[in-house]
């Protein structure tokens, strides 16, 4: 079965060691559009956390001629107006991938609106927000593997309710081997079956071979305020969040 | 008296266990355990316990800090370390034909080294995932408030995973929950001084798990 790896650069402030530069440095960070072109790709599915890296990802991918999907991960509350410990226990991630130029134009709508009126610790989004700007045509919505909907109502306290009115979602199946990934699984095949939604397997990718998870772990706790010794990052244990685990 | 509760069953066997490590990073790249208690338990009764002291090629170091609060000593481990690969013989079978794993915050940190180890000898760990106890969990769940709803009275592993994993994403601040906190909260008479000693932690963390299944539905 198909897996779609899903980037993230280091415009995801803290989550990335890749950039998204025509090529790497010599001895220093790898970048994504040329991970890109030596491996082939027709197509670059970028999911960074804010809206920043578009710019540098499209004109870089271009030269290339490698075809950019980009989409935002973004928190989805209830209600972006209420600014509380209690909106926060409603929140979680979902992801708005832009299918062409007026898809953009949507996304920029808000991310903008996320960023200013829902703003309360990160940007955040909610469902009328988004169905005010929506389009099937110009967008797409998919609820990642991780910080999900499904995610936080099954393995956290949070109660997140979406409200799938205004469009079709596709859901992301992951394995990176943590311990509840196959539980995750489980849960998220449960609920694509009785919903009908399509799902996808994906890889995230925060570095390009297994051997750079530790200059990965190090910028987390450089990010982190933590050590080697004591990261004190939830779940930072796998190494398989890179292009390698991909291509094997 | 419902024999499916684990409280009222004498039958099932619990593997105890904790791990004794270098520092408190998860990954197997940056950490290993270099001491592995186990202690099976069966109908109140310790059956059999194993203190295994493992000889890792790494360059990894316990730090000053640990080394004072484990009493490691790294004369006294490399004279009784085995190799990974014998230290992983003797514990796999117990955490393999055990009904229950259990440990005091095994969700949240020993389960990572367990992956990694598993993960060292070419084995799959997925399966034991869903026979943990975390006793950490369902001391903070008892403390939040947070009630394990058994539905029908019959245990399910998953579902009581997944109890420990929303308990374990669920953070508030001043509740204690160590192992020295309970002990003490529950009144258990022990050798306090010598925790942090893999099988010294683990007769603790019996004594607290048979106070803490009395607390709830399980």
């Amino acid at each position: 079965m198909d897996i779609i790896p899903l980037f993230k650069s280091h415009y995801s402030l803290g989550r990335s060691i890749l950039t998204l530069a025509s090529e790497s440095e010599p001895s220093g960070p790898d970048s994504i559009p040329q991970i890109a072109q030596e491996n082939s790709l027709k197509e670059v599915y970028l999911v960074d956390d804010s809206m920043g890296g578009f710019l540098e990802a499209y004109s870089n991918l271009a030269k290339l001629k490698i075809k950019l999907i980009f989409g935002v991960r973004i928190t989805v509350c209830q209600d972006l107006k209420k600014k509380n410990e209690a909106s926060i226990q409603t929140s979680c991630k979902y992801v708005i991938f832009c299918k062409n130029k007026n898809g953009y134009k949507r996304l920029i709508k808000i991310y903008s609106e996320a960023a200013t009126k829902g703003f309360y610790y990160e940007p955040r989004t909610d469902f009328e927000s988004m169905k005010s700007h929506w389009s099937n045509e110009d967008l797409l919505l998919a609820a990642p593997f991780y910080d999900s909907f499904i995610f936080q109502n099954n393995f956290s306290s949070r109660g997140c309710v979406p409200d799938f009115s205004f469009c079709k979602p596709v859901l992301f199946v992951e394995n990176n081997n943590l311990p509840y990934d196959h539980i995750l699984k489980d849960l998220v095949e449960d609920y694509a079956s009785a919903s009908k939604y399509e799902k996808v397997n994906t890889q995230s990718v925060f570095y390009k071979n297994k051997e750079d998870f530790k200059a990965y772990l190090t910028f987390r706790c450089i990010n982190n305020r933590s050590t080697l010794e004591k990261p004190q990052l939830n779940n930072m244990s796998s190494d398989t969040f890179c292009f390698e685990n991909w291509t094997n | 008296m419902n024999k499916d509760l684990l409280r009222f069953n004498q039958d099932k066997v619990y593997t105890f266990c904790d791990f004794e490590t270098y520092n408190l990073c998860l990954s197997f790249c940056q950490n290993r355990p270099w001491q592995a208690g186990l202690i099976k338990y069966k109908g109140n009764k310790i059956l059999e316990s194993q203190n295994l002291y493992i000889k890792w090629d790494t360059d990894l170091k316990v730090g000053e800090e640990a080394a004072r609060i484990t009493g490691y000593n790294e004369k006294e481990v490399l004279s009784k370390a085995i190799s990974p690969e014998e230290a992983f013989a003797k514990m796999s079978p117990w955490l393999e034909e055990c009904d229950y794993i259990v440990g005091h915050n095994f969700l949240g940190f020993d389960l990572y080294l367990l992956k990694g180890y598993y993960e060292f000898m070419g084995e799959s760990y997925n399966h034991l995932v869903e026979k943990i106890i975390d006793t950490n969990c369902l001391a903070r769940g008892i403390k939040y408030d947070i009630p394990f709803r058994n539905e029908g009275g019959k245990l399910s592993n998953r579902e009581l995973c997944l109890y420990q994993y929303k308990i374990l994403n669920t953070k508030r601040r001043r509740v204690r929950s160590n192992l020295m906190a309970l002990g003490k909260e529950f009144d258990i008479e022990h050798d306090y001084d010598n925790l942090h000693d893999a099988i010294v932690d683990l007769r603790l963390n019996i004594k607290v798990w048979n106070k803490l299944k009395m607390q709830i539905n399980i």
